[in-house]
């Protein structure tokens, strides 16, 4: 009857094992909701920045050219007489164009930021020339709590009122510029009787199809704006403890 | 002993904090209700500066060069110009949905729920009238431009020179929105403000 001296093999004791278990299970959930915000966040700044380059783009090669054959009485001749519709032709489209190139700048920039904060969630010192554009604009208490030395621990969350705020700025400026070019361009479709206003797409229909397609996306262009306001919003809501 | 004097203070900073807290949402609120009465105010008197303009002027119009001038009595109205018409419905809208959301805000503040779903309701439409206002006072804008300067390439002649009344109560009006929106534009950043504060 030798005494069984095995060598017991360690087992994992159950302390060990339940501590193993809850971090995974407790970290999942929030970590998913950041994420989701965050990947929504950057497919709508590229929407956005998308969105603003086609407009632009289709705003200035719009030009049109046609050449009118014009009968003079008197002498007797016929007149060639080539007159081109441009988007310069109204301010209306020159701010329209400048206004979409400020959204497509704004958008590209940010795409950026807020990519890199994904891949980055804990620190991202690119975050630092962000706020130093927005402190030009904005100086809330809050950028001042948030900036320089503090800059790691900030996460992607932090920076949306300096964002939300620039956010509605450049809603207002696409707005208005969709409005502008909506308003000329109507005119230009319908004419206006009583001021005598002759409508124009009836002869220059490729610039008029041009100017349509192009306030069509920036209406699209304003609604992702507009979006991205109510997702940041949303995302600031779900943090406050009830 | 260190740990209740530890335990005391904590508990008078934590007073304090919730005090300035409060006092600061009770600012920002009533700043909330202040901007929204000066909103209501300033798309109503936009909306009717524009409504009510009107301006009839004998115009001499001459048609042949051989036959004396015509005169013609042209009248100016706010309705004969679509984004005129687009400008006084956004103003109209507004000033109803600033109306309406002040006394929502003024009822609920009564009671003593937490009012997260309505204030992000609230924030949500600010945001759409933003959006809206602004789009009708660029369409308003550039549509007045063309009546002031006239546009050379389309041949649409200025009509300012003849109606300066009417030209000089539109800027008014538009000047007047203009300013509303921008009290539009406070009200969601104030929003977006408070919602940060209350999500530290």
């Amino acid at each position: 009857m030798a005494s069984t001296d095995y060598a017991v093999p360690p087992e994992p004791t159950a302390p060990d094992v339940e501590k193993a278990a809850p971090p995974p299970t407790g970290d999942a959930p929030p970590h998913a909701r950041h994420d989701y915000f965050r990947v929504a966040d950057v497919v709508l700044r590229l929407l956005l920045f998308a969105a603003a380059l086609v407009a632009v783009v289709v705003m200035v090669t719009s030009k049109e050219t046609r050449t009118v054959v014009a009968q003079i009485r008197f002498p007797p001749s016929l007149v060639f007489e080539s007159d081109s519709a441009k988007f310069q032709d109204s301010p209306a489209f020159i701010y329209f164009v400048a206004a979409l190139s400020v959204a497509g700048l704004y958008a590209i920039i940010t795409t950026l930021v807020s990519f890199l904060a994904l891949l980055k969630p804990s620190c991202s010192t690119k975050l630092l020339p962000h706020f130093v554009i927005f402190d030009v604009i904005y100086r809330w208490d809050i950028y001042r709590m948030n900036s320089g030395l503090r800059i790691c621990k900030i996460d992607h969350e932090k920076q949306v009122p300096e964002i939300a705020c620039c956010m509605q700025l450049l809603l207002g400026i696409v707005a208005a510029a969709t409005g502008a070019a909506g308003g000329v361009a109507y005119v230009g479709i319908k004419g206006n009787s009583h001021t005598h206003w002759a409508k124009v797409c009836g002869v220059y229909g490729r610039f008029c199809a041009h100017v349509e397609s192009a306030i069509a996306v920036s209406i699209f262009a304003s609604i992702l704006l507009a979006n991205l306001v109510i997702l940041s919003v949303h995302s600031l809501s779900k943090k406050i403890p009830k | 002993m260190d740990g209740v004097e530890g335990k005391s203070g904590g508990s008078v900073r934590e007073e304090a904090s919730s005090g300035k807290k409060s006092g600061v949402t009770r600012a920002a609120r009533s700043l909330e209700l202040v901007l929204r009465v000066v909103g209501m105010g300033f798309s109503l008197v936009a909306a009717v500066m524009v409504g009510v303009d009107k301006e009839t002027e004998v115009v001499a119009i001459t048609v042949v060069d051989t036959l004396p001038p015509l005169h013609v009595s042209l009248t100016a109205k706010w309705c004969y110009m679509s984004a005129f018409v687009y400008f006084v419905v956004a103003n109209a809208i507004a000033c109803f949905y600033a109306a309406v959301s002040l006394v929502a805000l003024s009822l609920m503040s009564t009671k003593k729920t937490t009012q997260n779903g309505l204030t992000l309701a609230l924030l949500i439409l600010d945001l759409v009238m933003v959006a809206l206002l602004f789009s009708a006072n660029g369409a308003a804008v550039a549509v007045g431009l063309i009546g002031l300067h006239g546009n050379s390439h389309a041949n649409w002649k200025k009509v300012c020179n003849v109606f300066k009344t009417f030209c000089r109560y539109t800027t008014a009006g538009f000047a007047m929105s203009m300013m509303g929106s921008f009290v539009f534009l406070w009200l969601v950043l104030l929003g977006t403000l408070s919602l940060h504060k209350k999500s530290r």
